[in-house]
C-alpha cells in the first residue's frame, strides 16, 4: 500500500495543547477504505521508517495511534513497534469474537494501548478496562451538560478518553473542561486565538538581523557580537545544531566553528527554526512542530529532484509557510520583514515557481487531501517516497527537540 | 414496545447487542444490568417481556440467577442465553434451566446479528 497510497497524519493534543502523538492513517479517496492487508502494510512500513535498528524509536515520546484490524494483532510487524508508544484502533464491530478478545488482551498485556471506536457514550461507564485503554468519543459541540454526564461516568474508569473532531480551539476548550484526555483536529493549523502574539519579540528581532546578515556573508565577528546579546538564544542554537544532524562530525560549540565547519548557508536554516520556536507569548506546540515537519519534508521531498541547496531553500519555505501565524502576522508583514530569495516567495505567495509544488505538497499531506496524488506525480515522486519522506520528517522534528 | 433487560458484566457486549438492537428497528426498552445481583433486583421490581443473559458475570452468573428466578416463578418471559461459550455443558445446563433460545457470539458482529435476530423472532420479537 505505501506503494500506492498516501499516508496522513493528524496530531493528538492533551489537554495542555502539548503534541502526544500522531494519528497515521491511509488517505481515503473515492470512497476507498483501507483493507485489512493495507491497515497491516502500515503498521509494517512506519515500523521500518520510525524505529531504528541503532537509534531505537524515532519519536521520543510521542505516541503513535494506528487504524487496525484484527489480523493486526498476530502481524510481525506489530512486535516491531516499541508497545508503550503504540495504541491500535479497532472499531467495536470488530471485538465481537472470543479468539480476537483473547489476542487484544494479550497485546494490551504486552503494553500495547488499545483504543475503541464507535462506543455508545451512554455506557461509557460500564466495564470496558479488559479490552481498551482508550475509548474514542465523538465531541459534538451541543448538549455538553449532557456530555459531562456521560464522561464523568468514564472517568472513574482507568479509561483515557480520545475527542475528536475537535476542530477549534473553543471545542477544544470545552473537551479539556469535560474532562477528556486527548483530542485529534485541524487544529495544528489554526493559531490559538486570544493570545496576544503580534510582531516578533526581542529574541526574534536580534535572530531576523543574524539572518539578514548571514544572507550578506557579514564578518563572523559581527554576528557573535549581535548573537552575545542573548545568550539563551546562542545556547538554543548550537543545541539545534547539535542535535538534528547539522553534518559537522562533531559537537559544535560556537558560531564562529559552526560557520568554518559548515558555511553560512546551513546556518540561516537553524536562524529560521530559531525564529519560529523563540516565541514565549502565543507558544503553540503543534503550530510550531507542524512548521518545524513541514519545513523538512517540503526540503527532503525537493532534495532528490532539486539538490541541496534548493532543499535549503524548500525548508525555509515550509518553515515560513506557518509562521505567519506563529508571529500573528500577515504574510506580507512577514515578507516585508525578511528578504528572501524570489523562488521561495512565489512559493509562499501562491505555491509557484520550482519551490511551490513541494510546499504544496508537503502541506496536503497534512490533511486528507485527494491533490496529494497529483501534486506528488507533479514533481515525479511515487507515494513510497512521500511516504518515506514525510515519516523521517516527523522523526526529524523530535530529534530537534521543540519541546525542550 | 418490547420491554427487555440485558444481563452481562461486559462494557463491549452490552454495546454489541445494544447496536444490534437498534438496527433491528423494532420498538423496544432496554434496560442494562451489571450482574446477576443487579438484574435479580430489576425483575423483582420491574416487568419485562423478554431477557438476554450472559452466563460468566462475576458474583452472581447467568446460571445462578436463572435457576433463583426459576424457584421464585420471576422468570415467565422468554429467556435468551447471549454468551460467547460454545461449550456443550453450558448449552445443555441452559437447556435444563428452561431457557428459550441460545445464541453464541460469532466470529464477526454481522454473524452474531443474524443469530441474535433469528433468535428474537422465535420468541415473537418483530426483529426487522
Amino acid at each position: 500500500m505505501h506503494r500506492t497510497n498516501f499516508i496522513v497524519r493528524e496530531p493528538l493534543l492533551d489537554p495542555r495543547q502539548r503534541v502526544l502523538g500522531y494519528e497515521l492513517s491511509w488517505q481515503q479517496h473515492d470512497g476507498r477504505i483501507p483493507t485489512g492487508l493495507d491497515l497491516e502494510g502500515l503498521v509494517g512500513f512506519v515500523a521500518e521508517h520510525v524505529n531504528h535498528v541503532d537509534q531505537g524509536w524515532l519519536l521520543r515520546d510521542k505516541i503513535l495511534f494506528l487504524d487496525a484490524v484484527p489480523a493486526m494483532l498476530s502481524t510481525d510487524a506489530l512486535h516491531a513497534l516499541p508497545p508503550e508508544h503504540t495504541v491500535l484502533a479497532f472499531d467495536i464491530r470488530q471485538l465481537t469474537d472470543v479468539d480476537v478478545r483473547s489476542a487484544v488482551q494479550a497485546v494490551r498485556a504486552g503494553g500495547v494501548g488499545v483504543a475503541i471506536r464507535g462506543c455508545d457514550l451512554t455506557l461509557l461507564g460500564r466495564n470496558l478496562a479488559p479490552y481498551a485503554s482508550y475509548v474514542e468519543v465523538r465531541f459534538t459541540g451541543s448538549d455538553v451538560a449532557d456530555q459531562a454526564r456521560t464522561y464523568a461516568s468514564a472517568k472513574h474508569s482507568a479509561l483515557r478518553m480520545v475527542g475528536r473532531p475537535v476542530g477549534t480551539w473553543a471545542d477544544f476548550d470545552a473537551c479539556a473542561a469535560l474532562g477528556l484526555d486527548a483530542f485529534v483536529g485541524k487544529l495544528h493549523l489554526t493559531p490559538r486565538p486570544g493570545n496576544p502574539v503580534k510582531g516578533m519579540n526581542p529574541s526574534q528581532q536580534i535572530i531576523l538581523q543574524l539572518m539578514q546578515m548571514v544572507q550578506a556573508n557579514d564578518d563572523v565577528g559581527r554576528l557573535e557580537s549581535v548573537l552575545k546579546r542573548d545568550p539563551a538564544l546562542t545556547y538554543k542554537l548550537l543545541r539545534y545544531i547539535n542535535t538534528a544532524g547539522f553534518g559537522a562530525g562533531r559537537e559544535v560549540q560556537s558560531l564562529r566553528q559552526a560557520i568554518s565547519l559548515l558555511g553560512y548557508a546551513p546556518l540561516y536554516r537553524w536562524l529560521v527554526l530559531l525564529l519560529a520556536t523563540a516565541s514565549a507569548s502565543g507558544y503553540s506546540p503543534v503550530l510550531m512542530e507542524t512548521a518545524v515537519v513541514r519545513g523538512r519534508l517540503a526540503e527532503l521531498l525537493g532534495q532528490k529532484t532539486l539538490g541541496r541547496g534548493a532543499a535549503e531553500h524548500l525548508f525555509v519555505a515550509g518553515m515560513f509557510s506557518l509562521l505567519d501565524r506563529l508571529l500573528g502576522l500577515s504574510m506580507q508583514e512577514v515578507l516585508d520583514a525578511i528578504q528572501l530569495p524570489d523562488e521561495v516567495v512565489k512559493a509562499l505567495t501562491k505555491r509557484e515557481g520550482s519551490y511551490g509544488p513541494y510546499l504544496a505538497l508537503a502541506e496536503a499531506c497534512e490533511l486528507n487531501s485527494n491533490l496529494v496524488a497529483s501534486l506528488a506525480a507533479a514533481v515525479s515522486l511515487s507515494p513510497a517516497d512521500v511516504n518515506e519522506a514525510h515519516l523521517s520528517a516527523l522523526a526529524w522534528a523530535q530529534s530537534v527537540g521543540l519541546d525542550g | 414496545m418490547k420491554n427487555i433487560l440485558l444481563v452481562d458484566d461486559l462494557g463491549i457486549d452490552v454495546m454489541l447487542t445494544q447496536f444490534a438492537l437498534q438496527e433491528f428497528a423494532f420498538d423496544h426498552q432496554l434496560v442494562v444490568a451489571g450482574d446477576g445481583a443487579e438484574a435479580y433486583a430489576l425483575l423483582r421490581e420491574q416487568r419485562f417481556d423478554l431477557l438476554l443473559l450472559d452466563i460468566k458475570m462475576p458474583q452472581v452468573d447467568g446460571f445462578e440467577l436463572l435457576t433463583r428466578l426459576r424457584a421464585e416463578a420471576l422468570a415467565a418471559m422468554p429467556v435468551i442465553i447471549v454468551s460467547g461459550s460454545g461449550l456443550a455443558a453450558d448449552r445443555a445446563r441452559a437447556e435444563a434451566l428452561g431457557v428459550d433460545d441460545y445464541v453464541q457470539k460469532a466470529v464477526d458482529y454481522t454473524g452474531f446479528k443474524r443469530e441474535l435476530r433469528a433468535a428474537l423472532v422465535r420468541q415473537g420479537c418483530p426483529a426487522g
